[in-house]
């Protein structure tokens, strides 16, 4: 079992998401922790924090880890807003996504 | 995960969203105060803004907002449909269309001046500018809340293919917003696991508490182009409700994908539409979009495969192996049942087709000043999907030049004593082997005078020649004869008829027409169900084989040595007191060979003529996958084409259209020689 950082593009949409899917499915085939790097994600809707959060509960209900290498940007912190996920969070979404602490 | 191309998705989906746009706008126009109808095409503009834009789109998506826009006003009652107005809309679906199919580049001009038009025809119709009319209607209706509580709670979960068809939910939840304050909770509970999770997908739901005076309808109207399959439910808040902040429980995100044995909570709509929803839903499950490419692929394996089973039939018979036999049987009877079943699959039926020429009359009727009324029967009729492309040209310039030149003006026709509408009837049902597709109008009808004036012109007949009424009718067909200066009723504008001949004809199809004066014109098109395998008798004449298409076979004699010997000069059998000519195909294809001792007539028919031709021998049915001929061969009118046979050899298909007419040319021939 391994580890390794998963560079996410700066786009991920509906248009790119199965291709992105792919990326991740390779990169959490057999290892135990996985690490996004979304520093540079800047276009991004629904579909990438619903693949993301898929892919999460598959790695955690397999025994490893699926986690954002530093906190989620601006830009992911703000559809994560207006889609409604920050609203009323789990202590370990905002774990996940912002390390720990909720931007204001 | 999927693989599916967005783009390529979304022009497909795009251009069925246009389509019912036009069908919904075609309408209107016939009916103006339909609010359903309205609401059907804002819905489809709503969409396809929607959808342009999220795939990128962006000329699409501005310009189908203007038009939105605009249409809203008629939609809320501030302005009022009118037919000018749907003519500009109509034409802004075709810019629309034109945006889809390109980038939008160089459109801009064309685009302003639609959008101009629009703004002319919302101005004409009496609509002022947003905000500054008061609300009647359907407005005012909405303008009064349906409940006077402290907003709703909303719950939802849209259709899974929702974002891959170009619906953004995060558009929604800020539409959402603008009505008030909102508390959004997503909900996570029903994303699949990841190896099951399709990403276009959206499975993502929400519970929105909406602090708002606005009515139940206004929620409604934030998810009117999904409404019909979506899960929503909207219920009242209490007057005096907790805090919006407590009214949602926190929900994990990660509460993904339930383990194996949970059972998962299943959100229950509590509506008709949610209802309609999975009814909706399942019907998208249960058929699939297929190119058409693969589907003549397809039909060429199974061409291929009919071939071989023909020549295994063939090995099998020749030989004593009983268990190579019943093997063979076995394949004979499979390849017979998966031809049928491909046949069905190509099978479209005529409404698809008939739905564009609602566009063309409505075109045609502002163009001319014409009142016309287009009438369709038999849409449901099913043809081979091929049949269906080319019959398009055809009945486009026969529907042009029906409106064109055969109907009258109102004010001739009002004083000729019939209604001030024109009517033109476009039918299609299915005969046997064929479908017969009619052009029907109620106009002036064709001027024979006038078209035999143009024949004797050309040259085509002899002045003062005797020329039966329906050869004198289809002179219209011939080439150079339609295109001259609007010699008969139905002559098109520089689109000739014979083109229409040529296409038919190219299609083993035929064409009758028929005419009475003052009465209208009646164009019958008769057209193989399919091009590509039919069902043949295998007959030998000579020494060569040949296929004649077993639909067109109505009966076999046999012909006797006596007979022929009586018949020679005259070429005329009696078939049920009907004199009935025969074409001995061994003198046609001069094989040199003498007859068999017990020759064949095979009656064939094309409508109510028939003919008989003589054979050698009748060898049997054949499934015949017609292969066309080279272009060589393409002139030879006795022939439809070839097929391989079992051995690998290679017979001929008769075109008994052509042969029947041969017979009726000899017929007439031997009649007239008294």
């Amino acid at each position: 079992m391994s580890s390794c950082v998963l560079d996410v593009p700066s786009s991920v949409t509906v248009r790119s998401v199965a291709e992105f899917g792919q990326q991740l499915a390779t990169a959490i085939e057999g290892r135990s922790d996985v690490a996004l790097n979304v520093d540079a994600l800047q276009e991004l809707d629904l579909s990438f924090v619903q693949i993301v959060l898929s892919a999460r509960t598959h790695v955690e209900r397999e025994g490893g880890v699926l986690r954002l290498a530093r906190p989620a940007n601006p830009a992911v912190a703000a559809l994560l807003r207006r889609a409604g996920f920050l609203a009323a969070p789990d202590p370990a979404d905002i774990e996940f996504w912002f390390h720990g602490e909720l931007p204001q | 995960m999927s693989e599916q191309d967005p783009i390529a998705a979304f022009r497909v989906e795009a251009g069925e969203l246009l389509d019912q746009v036009e069908q919904g706008l075609l309408d209107l126009g016939h009916r103006l105060d339909d609010r359903n109808l309205v609401d059907e095409v804002f819905r489809g503009l709503h969409t396809l803004k929607g959808s342009g834009a999220m795939f990128g789109f962006d000329a699409l998506a501005a310009f189908t907002h203007h038009c939105e826009t605009a249409f809203d006003r008629v939609r809320k009652g501030l302005v009022p449909a009118t037919q000018e107005l749907v003519a500009v809309i109509l034409s802004a679906k075709d810019h629309m269309r034109a945006l889809v199919d390109g980038d939008g580049a160089g459109q801009e001009a064309e685009g302003a001046a639609i959008l101009a038009r629009l703004q002319a025809a919302i101005e004409a119709a009496g609509g002022a500018p947003a905000g500054d009319a008061a609300p009647t209607g359907v407005a005012a209706a909405a303008a009064t809340p349906e409940a006077t509580g402290a907003g709703w709670q909303i719950s939802f979960r849209l259709p899974a293919d929702a974002m891959a068809n170009g619906t953004n939910p995060l558009m929604l939840l800020d539409e959402l917003r603008e009505l008030g304050e909102c508390h959004i909770v997503a909900r996570t509970d029903a994303v699949p696991a990841f190896p099951d999770l399709i990403p276009t997908e959206c499975h993502i739901g929400w519970d929105v508490t909406l602090r708002t005076s606005e009515p139940k309808s206004a929620i409604e109207d934030v998810f009117i182009f999904v409404m019909d399959d979506m899960v929503l439910t909207i219920e009242a808040l209490a007057a005096d409700p907790a805090p919006v902040a407590e009214a949602a429980p926190a929900v994990p995100m990660a509460a993904i994908a339930p383990p194996p044995g949970a059972v998962a909570p299943v959100a229950q709509p509590a509506n008709d539409a949610g209802a309609a929803g999975r009814a909706a839903t399942k019907a998208a499950g249960e058929s699939v979009r297929v190119p058409a490419e693969r589907l003549d692929e397809l039909m060429d394996r199974v061409g291929e495969l009919v071939i071989a089973q023909s020549r295994l039939s063939q090995v099998a018979g020749a030989g004593t192996d009983l268990i190579l036999r019943s093997v063979s049987e076995e394949i004979a009877r499979l390849a017979g049942e998966l031809r049928d079943t491909m046949m069905v699959l190509r099978m479209v039926p005529v409404a698809s087709l008939f739905g564009r020429f609602r566009r063309l009359v409505h075109d045609l009727s502002r163009e001319t000043g014409k009142s016309i009324e287009l009438a369709t029967e038999g849409e449901s009729t099913e043809v081979d999907k091929t049949v269906i492309e080319r019959l398009a040209d055809p009945l486009v310039h026969l529907i042009r030049n029906a409106c064109d030149h055969g109907l009258e003006t109102p004010e001739v026709r009002v004083a000729a004593g019939k209604a001030a509408v024109g009517r033109v009837l476009l039918s299609a049902h299915q005969a046997g082997g064929e479908v017969v597709i009619t052009i029907r109008d109620d106009g002036r009808g064709i001027d024979r005078d006038r078209v035999r004036a143009k024949a004797e012109a050309q040259g085509l007949i002899q002045p003062g020649q005797v020329v039966p009424d329906q050869d004198l009718l289809q002179m219209i067909f011939h080439p150079g004869f339609s295109t001259a200066a609007q010699v008969t009723n139905l002559s098109g504008r520089g689109v000739g008829m014979d083109v229409v001949k040529r296409t038919i004809e190219s299609l083993r199809g035929a064409i009758d027409v028929t005419s009475s004066p003052g009465q209208g014109s009646t164009v019958v098109l008769r057209i193989p169900l399919t091009l590509a395998i039919i069902d043949g008798l295998l007959i030998r004449v000579g020494s060569g084989r040949y296929v004649i298409p077993l639909a067109a076979v109505e009966e076999c004699l046999e012909l006797s040595l006596e007979e022929d010997l009586r018949s020679r000069g005259r070429s005329f059998i009696t078939l049920r007191d009907r004199l009935v000519p025969f074409l001995r195909l061994r003198e046609m294809f001069t094989t040199g060979s003498k007859p068999d001792t017990y020759q064949k007539i095979v009656v064939v028919a094309t409508g109510a003529e028939r003919v008989g031709l003589v054979v050698d021998q009748i060898i049997g049915s054949h499934q015949t996958v017609i292969k066309s001929m080279s272009s060589l061969h393409r002139d030879v009118a006795t022939f439809a084409g070839a097929t391989i046979l079992g051995d690998g050899g290679v017979a001929l298909i008769l075109d008994v259209a052509q042969l029947v007419a041969i017979g009726q040319q000899q017929e007439e021939r031997l009649r007239a020689a008294g």
